[in-house]
């Protein structure tokens, strides 16, 4: 498990190494800066998972998910609405915002029912 | 010279071998494993060969690096551009037809057809064509020649061509540019240097007699 | 292992709310199907306008539908199942209990749902669909050669889509590298896990250029100075094929992965060269992040050079692969079940695509053939000829994993077969109508061209491929109806997905066999025929996973 980001870095290195390449063969600023940025990206990521494995103890206690989230769907139809309101006008936009608050509000909602149920197993 | 006709044979009668090659000898190791290569019971249970392996990556790196200097070589002559090239056209296209303007301001017409009136070029003369667009891009493709070039808005596109037989060379638009884009034709007629100078003094000279210079030839017919 | 915080409280949401991969998968997986019904209706349509070389359809229309026929294809159809593919059995395969952040999940197939409905409710309004290709390249993409809401509405749907495939992609990651049971070490994971993660690291690092570029191109339409000129059309086709050229990986790896898995089950041999392909997928999937301009040689702009060299070079780790996957067949004992077939018929016909693609990878051939139907055959072997049949080929093995009843064999078979024909006729002749001269794109040809033949028998295999496809709904149908019980392990396979019910419980394991490679239940096969032959008086009741 702690090794996991090695998969990350050796992707992120392996595309700046062939991004480097480029060099050789004359190429314009664009052909630098997008695979560039994947790169830095991927190595940055490797390097957060890895620092956050380092210390990481593997956790024998069970993980507790959100069975069921209707909350999720709202947020997203929101999101969507918001998005196409953007191009069909402020009422959609205020639609979708609305969606997406209700949204939030039932994930908020679902956190803080897992919270309580941590809370009861913790105690017990 | 920019030959592109021989670029593209030369590349192919080396690829298309190659690729028909490594197909059969993939299908045929396949069929011989499938059919004689099985066992009814107690398989084998090797599962790493890995010198094996790393020879055989060495051997289609080599393969690779041939394709690749078979490439490079024929793509550099016809990349390049002349220095001093002895003709150069225009090509503006617009959505959905195609202009070609000569150095003597001769215009060959836009016209909206199937069976455009050719533009004239002359054989066995590195030719520079100056590609733009008026509106969306769009693609020079002279299948003949083996090439293509997409021309954009606001921006020149410079190619040379050769043209070493003679005849007529249809031309197509090759890039998708909206509703009539399957309809964007143009035709180019390979005649020798010196008939094309005479074409070329012709059409001038009675596009000076016309109402302004450069007046496109209504007829679209060649003088 | 995981408790229920909630329970569920409308059991007609259960769908659409669970954050059970699995179902999100399988939701995903069914709405995928309806997607690939339409967008095969579209191919049907331009078909006909193609064998009668005209008469069919208006250009206008014409150009709807390929664009539509394309979008759906790649981002609503091949995109989405490959990376639910992942959704459903990584998790599974690596032994954990869940997918890591569920709920990202059940986003993401919500965002997938809007972004598909958004892309075709372009066919309701009055300018109709999209039809600037699903490139959706400037300028022909911009307000004023494409006016109309429906080109907007391709816009926000391809990027609701692509950022739900990104949250997809991100959660598989994560569980690949963060969830495994103990004792699966990263070199254990199985065969398909390993695509999936090279798959998911492509999607994450390589789509939200797509969504840039969406963003820059609506900003172009509706704010003007963003795209200009001619630069302008290179930048947003440079950020598109970044994306563009990850996605065919995309829409490649995961069926690659499903083949492998199914090569080594129906061999009933472990998977041969397994770090040796690891390295190969390492390579190969950084590799195909940086060959992206070679879809832009005509340009004349970029770095051909550069681009044809990391193309060509391409065949190196695929040629370790396919080395990989004769050497499991090699010595093997062969089951050949519609899987296996599936599997094979991959082998040949992407290799097909493969090595035209290496053709093309060269820019003196490519100026010849770029936009024309060469193109299209190409990327039709390698994503249908291809990818689909490895993609019918994981779903005759994992059918009965999933659903818990077992897939007619010999309909499968003539699923097989007549999609084999179907294939080939439709796109084979297509090579040769592309190096004619014949482009893409068009609503109709010259009649001079003699193209009209080579276009009816294309046509004619059009419909090939749609009878298999309702010969394969039927096998759906029917298998599901009278069902035949499959059991935890049919096929006496080697991945940990076999080691529990079909279908599986909410939480995936009741217990976990030991791990010690990456075919943990072919590792425990061989140890219990080992015992049975060292303690011959000692009958072996066989092995239950």
């Amino acid at each position: 498990m702690k090794r996991a980001a090695i998969w990350l870095l050796a992707w992120g290195l392996w595309l700046g190494l062939l991004t480097a390449l480029q060099a050789a063969f004359a190429p314009k600023a664009i052909q630098f800066a997008i695979p560039g940025v994947a790169s830095a990206a991927c190595i940055t990521s490797g390097l957060a998972l890895w620092a956050a494995d380092r210390n990481r103890e593997r956790d024998e206690r069970s993980r507790l998910i959100t069975d069921s989230s209707s909350a999720t769907g709202t947020l997203m139809v929101g999101v969507a609405l918001a998005l196409l309101g953007s191009g069909f006008g402020l009422w959609l936009i205020l639609i979708g915002a609305g969606m997406g608050a209700l949204g939030l509000g039932g994930i908020v909602r679902e956190q803080r029912a897992r919270g309580r149920t941590l809370r009861e197993r913790d105690t017990r | 010279m920019p030959n592109t006709e021989h670029a593209y044979e030369h590349v192919w009668g080396i690829f298309l071998p190659i690729a028909i090659v490594v197909f059969a000898i993939v299908i045929g190791t396949l069929i011989v494993l499938l059919v004689a290569g099985a066992r009814r019971s107690r398989p084998d249970r090797r599962s790493e060969a890995l010198p094996l392996e790393i020879a055989y990556a060495f051997v289609l790196a080599c393969i690779a690096a041939f394709l690749v200097w078979v490439t490079f070589g024929a793509e550099t002559p016809i990349d390049r551009l002349v220095a001093r090239p002895s003709v150069r056209i225009k090509v503006i296209a617009a959505q959905w037809s195609w202009r070609f303007i000569y150095s003597n301001g001769v215009q060959v017409p836009d016209i909206d057809t199937w069976h455009p009136a050719p533009a004239y070029v002359p054989t066995g003369t590195e030719i520079e064509f100056s590609g733009t667009s008026e509106d969306v891009i769009h693609g020079f493709f002279v299948a003949e020649l083996h090439y293509q070039r997409q021309v954009l808005p606001g921006y020149t596109t410079h190619f040379d061509l050769i043209f070493e037989r003679g005849g007529l060379y249809t031309g197509e638009c090759s890039v998708l540019c909206g509703e009539d884009h399957s309809e964007m034709h143009f035709a180019l007629e390979a005649v020798s240097p010196a008939r094309f100078r005479e074409w070329l003094a012709r059409k001038g000279a009675r596009a000076r007699e016309g109402s302004s210079a450069g007046a496109v030839d209504s007829t679209g017919r060649s003088g | 292992m995981s408790t229920v915080a909630i329970p569920s409280r409308a059991p007609a949401l259960r769908t659409l709310a669970s954050t059970d991969h699995k179902r999100i998968a399988g939701s995903a997986c069914v709405i995928a199907l309806v997607f690939f019904l339409a967008g095969g209706l579209l191919a049907l349509l331009m078909r006909s306008q193609l064998a009668a070389d005209g008469g069919v359809v208006t250009q206008q229309t014409y150009n709807e539908l390929f664009t539509m026929h394309g979008s759906t294809m790649v981002y609503l159809v091949i995109v989405p199942v490959a990376l639910a593919a992942g959704l459903y059995f990584v998790p599974l395969q690596v032994g954990a209990a869940e997918i890591a952040g569920p709920r990202v999940a059940l986003a993401g197939l919500w965002l997938y749902v809007l972004g598909g409905v958004c892309m075709w409710s372009g066919f309701f309004t009055s300018g109709g669909a999209a039809s600037a290709s699903w490139w959706g390249f400037d300028p022909l993409s911009e307000s004023i050669h494409s006016p109309g809401s429906g080109m907007d509405l391709w816009i926000f749907g391809v990027m609701l889509a692509t950022l739900g495939q990104i949250l997809w992609a991100a959660c598989i990651l994560a569980t690949a590298l963060r969830r495994r049971a103990p004792g699966m070490t990263l070199m254990r994971m199985p065969m398909f896990t390993w695509t999936m993660l090279a798959t998911c690291t492509m999607t994450v690092f390589g789509f939200p250029a797509l969504i840039l570029a969406l963003g820059l191109l609506w900003a172009q339409r509706h704010l003007g100075g963003v795209l200009t000129g001619g630069a302008g059309a290179v930048d947003y086709q440079a950020l598109f094929w970044f994306y563009g050229h990850p996605v065919v990986y995309v829409m490649f790896f995961p069926f690659v992965g499903m083949v492998g898995e199914i090569i080594a089950t129906f061999s009933a041999r472990r998977f041969f060269g397994y770090s040796a392909f690891i390295v190969a997928l390492l390579i190969f999937s950084g590799l195909s992040m940086t060959v992206w301009a070679h879809h832009m040689f005509t340009f004349g702009v970029l770095s051909n050079k550069y681009f044809a060299l990391t193309s060509t070079a391409l065949v190196v780790p695929a040629g370790i692969e396919y080395f990989d996957f004769l050497a499991t067949i090699w010595q093997g004992q062969l089951r050949f079940t519609t899987a296996f077939l599936f599997a094979l018929g991959f082998l040949v016909q992407f290799l097909i695509g493969g090595l035209t693609g290496i053709i093309l990878a060269s820019p003196p051939l490519d100026y010849g053939l770029n936009m024309s139907y060469f193109v299209v055959a190409h990327f039709h072997y390698t994503i249908f000829a291809g990818s689909a049949f490895g993609l019918f080929g994981g779903i005759y093995y994992w059918f009965p994993k999933i659903t818990g009843a077992m897939l007619r064999e010999r309909l499968g078979k003539l699923n097989f077969w007549l999609m084999v024909v179907g294939a080939n006729l439709t796109f084979f002749p297509m090579f040769f109508l592309g190096a004619e001269g014949m482009v893409r794109r068009v609503a109709r040809y010259p009649a001079s061209s003699g193209w009209q033949g080579l276009n009816i028998v294309a046509s004619v295999g059009s419909f090939v491929i749609a009878v298999s496809v309702l010969v394969f709904i039927a096998n759906i149908v029917i298998s599901l109806r009278r069902r035949r019980p499959a059991g935890d392990d049919p096929w006496g396979a080697h991945t940990l997905e076999w080691a529990t019910s079909s279908p599986p419980p909410r939480h995936n394991f009741v217990a976990l066999p030991p791990i010690r490679s990456y075919a943990p239940l072919l590792d425990l096969r061989e140890a219990a025929e080992q015992h049975a032959a060292n303690h011959p008086s000692i009958t072996a009741a066989g092995v239950s996973a």
